[in-house]
């Protein structure tokens, strides 16, 4: 064997490491964990009006009646993605009035009993059958539930000028209007 | 010297000799080293899906709270050595508008000296420290309940509930515990 042959043995030898890695230290430990928010969107009625549950958590019915008193509120959660906002929207979906009566709805501001981005009501509106915007604005947020929670809905009913009504002989007609409050990002 | 007497000598010598022999001790020495062990993992260690709904409308998210998870240690230290378990947040961020928090529980199982345990909000940093005083000691291995019960909790930070944003799928975040000298 020559000096060359012993050279490149040599150079060979030096150029094999073998490293021992260890795929973990034993001084630490390391735990995964996936963590996901579901956006939101959910409202309900309260208050001692008639109410019907859809059975849609972003959904809500009520009959409004001449003979109803009280007030109702208005209670919802949600969480938006980012940069997004819910509104709320009312409409009615069934309705035994004459044309030259009407429904005037006056949203009040949040109650104050939650927390988080609250929604801003619109001024006062007369239902219709199309839906129309009447808490806007609403980003992650919830209001408590119950009533004195949320935003107050009162109903006025209004006779056009001229009409054949009057005010009292409307609790003696069975007047029913179906209404539906919608939570939703909006058209 | 006459005969006699030599033989005597003799006798006494050779008396001399044999209790000598039998009274020669032998014994091996050994060099004793305990190695300063420091180890730790969690059982079970898959990952943790955290699902953060609202129960009803007008409610805020609920709280998710992790099924308990053990952590397990052995440790034998040098002299008054006091060792520390630190948690961090060392990947991903914990969503905004919330917070999640770390019970421990005190270990009950193993022996030795396990130490004070801490409930903590787990941030990226720094590093909190969950429990101290550690000493020599090992927890066992959790055949069920061993070691030092965590528990996980996810909840809105509710000052801050406007900030809360819905996550596209789910966020990967992983928590590092370090066991180390203090």
């Amino acid at each position: 064997m020559n000096r060359t042959f012993y050279i490149v043995v040599f150079c060979i030898l030096l150029s094999i490491r073998v490293e021992y890695v260890s795929a973990q230290d034993d001084n630490t430990v390391k735990i995964p964990i996936q963590m996901s928010i579901p956006p939101a969107a959910s409202l309900s009625l309260a208050g001692n009006e008639a109410q019907l549950s859809l059975n849609e958590i972003s959904r809500t019915a009520q009959i409004l009646r001449p003979t109803s008193s009280g007030q109702v509120w208005i209670n919802y959660s949600s969480v938006v993605e980012n940069n997004l906002l819910n509104t709320i929207f009312v409409n009615i979906v069934s309705s035994n009035l004459p044309g030259d009566i009407a429904i005037k709805l006056k949203i009040g501001p949040d109650a104050g009993a939650g927390l988080g981005k609250v929604g801003k009501p619109s001024a006062p509106i007369y239902l219709s059958i199309q839906p129309q915007p009447i808490i806007s604005e609403i980003g992650s947020c919830f209001t408590g539930i119950g009533p004195n929670k949320g935003h107050s809905l009162m109903y006025t009913w209004e006779l056009q000028p001229g009409s054949d009504f009057n005010l009292k002989s409307l609790e003696s007609q069975n007047l029913e209007v179906g209404v539906t409050y919608t939570i939703s990002s909006g058209e | 010297m006459n005969t006699s007497t030599k033989f005597i000598l003799a006798f006494c010598i050779s008396l001399l000799t044999t209790s000598l022999a039998a009274q020669i001790p032998v014994s091996d020495i050994f060099n004793i080293v305990i190695n300063n062990i420091c180890i730790i993992r969690t059982s079970p260690a898959t990952t943790i899906s955290m699902n953060m709904t609202v129960p009803q409308a007008g409610k805020p998210v609920a709280n998710v709270v992790s099924p308990p998870s053990y952590l397990l240690i052995t440790s034998i230290v040098t002299g008054n050595e006091k060792r520390m378990v630190s948690t961090n947040v060392s990947n991903g961020t914990i969503p905004r508008g919330t917070t999640l928090t770390l019970a421990v529980s005190s270990c009950l199982t193993g022996d030795g000296t396990h130490g004070n345990t801490y409930t903590k909000v787990l941030t990226v940093a720094p590093s909190q420290t969950i429990i101290d005083g550690i000493g020599s000691c090992y927890t066992g291995k959790a055949t069920t309940g061993e070691g030092y019960k965590m528990i996980y909790t996810w909840a809105a930070d509710l000052p801050n509930y406007s900030l809360i944003n819905a996550t596209s799928g789910s966020t990967p975040i992983t928590i590092t515990h370090t066991i180390s000298a203090y």
